[in-house]
This record gives structure tokens, sequence and C-alpha cells, in this order.
């Protein structure tokens, strides 16, 4: 079996070719360039001949049909479910050959993963945090209209003109939904894909580890663990601990939002001077 | 047709594609030793993240 997986990987790699710049989809959509490939969509920018804007236009993976078209339906209910201004709006959705193709709303701007790792830009422990808010306030409103996004990661979350937007709705679930974990994944995938509140905060956690790492600078080629590498205050240790479940989980939004507030109060009245190293 | 497929098979791992395809061995081997709450800056200084590379480690 092994060794024919060179084909296979052959051929799925040619079923999954992306569109061809310049080639028109649906009649209406122009494809300007491919944005990427996730694990059941290619992602495009496209032009909008009818509207004169540019979109955003994900096609299924063809190799995923079964479990994929399930997956990009959820997707355009939850995108459709959801208004708010820092959240794509899905503008219209269809089937080219039974695969499902989603438009959304393009989102302008810079995710955080290049403006960290390609424009070397750099966070602060406090400008962290106030990014953290800002993005907790759309978690929030995601929250409560009983959706849980699931993958909140660097590149699923846009800067521009200092405000985050939340893109990437694709394995985004209903709190209601339950869904078997496999008892061989690793703790870190159950942790994030659990369909719970508690996995959007822990990935926040991660996420937030991304930004404060964004200033250290390695002294020694071996690996510490964050908590021994970063000079944080006690309370952002605190908060992280929660939110990467080290210590007991944030339960609701509220209580996580009431920390960080409290943070950035202290900031506000003259520092935080508690640096544990 | 069968000219693209067979390109397409003997092609698969050029680097246009293969920054699309390959799941990181390297983030694998890692996360098999590291645990989650214990990450440093190997973890947290390293561009793997994006799109497949980090998905399908964590496909669902």
């Amino acid at each position: 079996m092994k060794r024919w997986n060179w084909l296979y990987a052959g051929i799925e790699h040619f079923l999954e070719r992306p569109y061809q710049v310049g080639k028109i989809i649906n009649h209406r959509y122009r494809i300007k360039n491919c944005l990427g490939m996730g694990s059941y969509g290619i992602t495009y920018i496209a032009w909008d001949i009818v509207t004169n804007q540019y979109v955003v236009l994900k096609q299924m993976r063809k190799t995923k049909r079964n479990k994929g078209t399930l997956s990009f339906q959820r997707e355009a209910q939850i995108l459709k479910m959801l208004k708010h201004p820092r959240i794509p709006k899905l503008y219209d959705s269809f089937m080219i050959k039974d695969i499902p193709h989603l438009v959304m709303e393009l989102i302008s701007g810079k995710t955080v993963e290049d403006l960290i790792f390609k424009e070397g830009k750099t966070f602060t422990e406090r400008e962290s945090f106030e990014l953290l808010i800002d993005i907790l306030a759309i978690v929030q409103y995601m929250h409560q209209n009983g959706i849980v996004h699931r993958d909140l990661r660097i590149p699923n979350i846009i800067l521009n003109e200092g405000n985050a937007y939340v893109i990437d709705f694709g394995l985004a679930r209903f709190l209601t939904e339950s869904e078997r974990m496999n008892n061989d994944d690793v703790i870190e995938k159950k942790l994030r894909r659990e369909i719970s509140v508690k996995s959007d905060f822990y990935a926040l956690g991660h996420f937030m580890l991304f930004l404060l790492y964004s200033t250290y600078e390695p002294t020694v080629k071996e690996e510490r663990s964050w908590e021994e590498e970063l000079s944080l205050s006690m309370e952002a240790r605190y908060i992280l601990r929660k939110m990467l479940q080290i210590d007991t989980p944030y339960e609701d939004i509220h209580e996580l939002s009431a920390d960080i507030h409290r943070l950035l109060q202290r900031w506000g009245n003259g520092g935080v001077n508690d640096v544990i190293v | 047709m069968l000219r693209k497929l067979l390109k397409a098979i003997f092609t698969k791992n050029s680097s246009h594609h293969k920054h699309r395809w390959s799941s990181s061995d390297h983030l694998k081997m890692y996360h098999s030793k590291t645990h989650h709450s214990k990450y440093g800056h190997h973890h947290y200084q390293k561009k793997y993240h994006s799109g497949s590379f980090f998905s399908s480690f964590l496909d669902s």
C-alpha cells in the first residue's frame, strides 16, 4: 500500500489543481490569485464583475467531497447568521459540478502572522493585551450567538488600521453540536477542537504567546518553556495559564475580559512592576 | 489530459506546491516530545502555522 502513496498523492494533486488566474467562475467571479489551501478548501481573491469589487472565493477541495460539503454548508450557515463589522459577510454560495463555493467579503489588511514573520512587527505585553481585548469583543459576539470559532490562530486574525478582524470560519461550530474526538489525538488538538468556548480561549492563549515572543531574542539555542523564557507580569502569566488550561480554565468570556481589563487599568494607572523572569 | 496528470504526479514535490502541501515533519516531531504548555521560542518564533502546514497537523 505504502509504495503506491506517491501515486495517490500525485492523483490528489492533479485533482486539486487550483483555478487558473483569469478564469471566470459562475459567469461572475474572475480569479485574481490563489490565497492558499486549507484542509477543506482552496481560497482565492476574485473580481466580482457584477458589483465591481474584490471578493474572497472559497472552493471546496474535490477530494473532501463528503465531509467537506457538510463543512461548507455549516460555514455558510454560520456566516449568514453572524452580522458583525469585524467578521466577513457571506455574499453568495453556489455549486459547480457538486463542488460547493462560497463568496465572502474581502477584508483588507495584514494577518498577524505576516506582520510578525514577514514585517518583523513587535508587540509589547501591553499592546498584546490591548489587541486581545479587541479580538475578544468579536469572540464575545460569536459566543453570544452560540458559535465557537475553533481556529483562532495568527493567520486568521487580520489587522487593519488598528482594528482586528476574525476570518476563516471553516472549523466553526454551533455550541449545541457535539463532535467525537479520536482518543489518539494529541491533547493540543483536543483542546483546540473541543466544542466549547474554552477552545477559543485556549487558541487565543497560544495566539498571545506569538505576539509576546515577537520581542524575545533567544540567548541560547536550547529551548525552555514560555514561562521561563518570557519576562511577563504576574497578572499576564496568571491569565495565560488559565487560557491555556494549565490552571483552572475560564468558563466564560466575561471572566477573562474582567481579568484583562484589571491588568490594563493597572498599566493605565502607572504600570505593572511585578515582573517575573 | 494524461500529460497533465503525469506532470502533476511527477512534479508534486516542486517547490511551489511543497509550501502548500507538505505537512511539517518537524512540527510532528516537535509536538510529540514537547507538552503544549511548555512550548518556547522554537515553537512561537517559527513560521509554520499557516494554512495547510498547521491545519494538516490539526486536521479535524
